[in-house]
């Protein structure tokens, strides 16, 4: 297998005030997977990010395409490219400016591409930031970024505030514009409905830990959601789902390891939806 | 670093702060405006010969008419100098700061620039950009306002003191070429000093720039009753001036007058040697790199959450 091109052993951070935003992760990300970060507000996944990005100071190991970004973030910028969230292009840039600049400063950076990509757009050349709808903006940035011959992109919440159909428009162009099973994307976000289905691998994040990290194709032998009638939970619980929840008057729950053989003797099997997983996980502990 | 985007570095400086080129450019078209339309050359000197038209034209001829010419050459710089440096004051303080209060930091923290190419390119715009163009903008203003001067004089009795005198010319340009870099130079701990402000300030740059000098001061003053702080920061902001406006007096001195014969004599009076030889200079530059070094530091690690 390739080198990795995440390697973190050990992450921890704490703020001001003993906020622990980062407990010991660990995790590593191979070459051509899409995964997501995903976890509730104040989880840990900005802080994760910012390490990887060399933006935050940060406890334990960290290998980033085998540079330090604490130490070596130039070096890993040639390399990685990342969307923080749509507000952080500056209002008075123009359009062209943008492009001008990036040309100028980033050697990995194909003009005509991104130039390409606009004239799909409403947005215009000579337009300001400050001019374009929110959405417009992330256009413009999605096309900066879809236009550098980067090995890692660093997506945060970056469909904050839009609307469904740019959401999904943003999507599709990541998918079909950029991503070729040789480029790596890590992508957090709250709303994990919206890129379930791009996703290869996910990793939840709670607290500062992470409560689960496995790969897309994983979850449907590993986990398996059943919707128990009341008369059987006692029998269902005896097989230890880490979860459940009432859907119109039968229990569903979340089994880890489970055969699906023996648990649909239970009820109907199902396989959770990383939205279903996540809230299973998420609520796990208060369960 | 990567050199080849500095230039573009810079560029972006002028993208976001359109005052650096507007406020110059705009100094200079007005100068030369003035020139042109206003009374005040012709208006100013009628007025001062009244009667003594003769007496004056004496006075004016030679090298005092020489002198003359090197003076209003030089002095034209002087107005572009003022604005240039409120434009860069504000420039300075709110450079580093802006892009923490938009969040834009991330966009460009996003690309592959060290923080020292960022921070060095901000110092560099203003050191040593802003004042290049000035001083580029000043030699097309010294000849079309003298030129001005020249056309509204031909015709009349004092034709003569519009005469030009490239030589002269050329050395006041070099002298205050030079007077510039020195001044950079003695200037670099305060832009300095104004970036790492920026660089950290969690809010009102402005009043985290005066604030502090002024509250030392104070607190000095009440506990030991001295003015030390006072003393030194004035004279790192006047020192240059006052040297300046030492040898331009010494030069320009009416003993001198009569002797200035060679072209150019009284800008090559201006002596930034002095200047160069004072410890003091080079004292600040070094305080100037650490203030920048620390400004960097900063920029890298500065987490705003």
């Amino acid at each position: 297998m390739s080198n990795p091109v995440i390697e973190a052993r050990n992450l921890s951070k704490t703020y001001g005030g003993g906020v622990r935003a980062l407990d010991g992760v660990s995790f590593t990300v191979q070459p051509g997977r899409i995964v997501g970060l995903i976890g509730p507000n104040g989880a840990g996944k900005t802080t994760a990010l910012k390490a990887i990005l060399g933006l935050t100071h940060v406890e334990g190991d960290l290998k980033v395409l085998g540079l330090d970004p604490r130490t070596e973030r130039d070096q890993v910028m040639e390399q990685v490219c990342f969307i923080a969230d749509v507000a952080v292009l500056p209002k008075w840039l123009r359009v062209s400016d943008a492009l001008s600049y990036v040309q100028g400063v980033h050697p990995r950076f194909d003009r005509a591409r991104a130039e390409d990509f606009l004239r799909r757009t409403d947005v215009r050349p000579r337009a300001r930031v400050r001019e374009l709808s929110k959405g417009m903006v992330t256009q413009l940035h999605l096309a900066l970024i879809l236009a550098i011959d980067a090995k890692l992109l660093v997506l945060d919440e970056p469909t904050l505030g839009l609307d469904l159909l740019y959401r999904r428009a943003f999507y599709d162009t990541l998918l079909n514009d950029y991503f070729d099973h040789e480029r790596t994307i890590l992508i957090t976000t709250h709303q994990v409905e919206e890129i379930e289905n791009l996703l290869t691998d996910v990793m939840f994040i709670q607290h500062g830990r992470l409560v689960l990290d496995a790969p897309v194709e994983q979850l449907a032998t590993r986990f398996s959601q059943v919707l128990v009638a009341p008369d059987r939970a006692a029998q269902a619980r005896a097989l230890g789902p880490f979860h459940e929840r009432e859907v119109f008057g039968r229990l569903a729950m979340t089994f880890d390891g489970r055969d699906p053989g023996q648990l649909a003797a239970l009820g109907e099997v199902r396989t959770p939806s990383i939205a279903d997983l996540f809230v299973a996980r998420m609520q796990e502990k208060k369960s | 670093m990567n050199s080849r985007s500095f230039p573009m570095l810079v560029r972006r400086e002028f993208w976001e702060h359109r005052g650096l080129l507007w406020a110059p450019v705009g100094t200079a078209l007005m100068l030369v405006v003035l020139a042109f339309l206003g009374r005040a050359a012709t208006g100013g000197l009628q007025i001062n010969v009244d009667g003594r038209e003769a007496d004056f034209l004496t006075a004016m001829a030679g090298a005092a008419q020489l002198k003359f010419f090197g003076v209003f050459i030089g002095a034209l710089l002087v107005p572009q100098l003022v604005v240039a440096l409120i434009v860069l004051f504000f420039y300075l303080l709110d450079c580093l700061y802006t892009e923490r209060r938009d969040r834009s930091i991330l966009f460009w923290k996003s690309m592959p620039v060290s923080d020292a190419a960022t921070v060095l390119s901000k110092a560099c715009t203003a050191l040593v950009v802003v004042p290049l163009l000035v001083y580029a903008l000043s030699l097309v203003v010294s000849v079309l306002s003298f030129a001005a001067l020249a056309l509204k004089l031909s015709g009349t009795p004092y034709a003569g003191i519009g005469t030009w005198h490239t030589g002269a010319w050329l050395a006041v340009q070099g002298t205050l070429l030079l007077n510039l870099l020195v001044a950079s130079l003695w200037y670099a701990p305060v832009a300095a000093f104004l970036l790492l402000v920026s660089a950290w300030a969690p809010r009102a740059v402005l009043l985290w720039a005066s604030l502090p000098p002024v509250l030392l001061m104070i607190a000095e003053r009440t506990a030991l009753g001295t003015a030390e702080i006072a003393a030194f920061l004035g004279y790192r902001l006047t020192a240059y001036f006052e040297a300046i406006g030492a040898a331009g007096a010494r030069a320009a001195s009416p003993d001198t007058a009569a002797q200035v014969a060679v072209i150019g004599d009284l800008y090559n009076r201006i002596s930034v040697a002095p200047l160069l030889a004072n410890i003091d200079l080079w004292l600040g530059v070094v305080a100037a790199a650490v203030m920048l070094w620390g400004a960097i530091r900063l920029r890298r690690w500065r987490d705003d959450g």
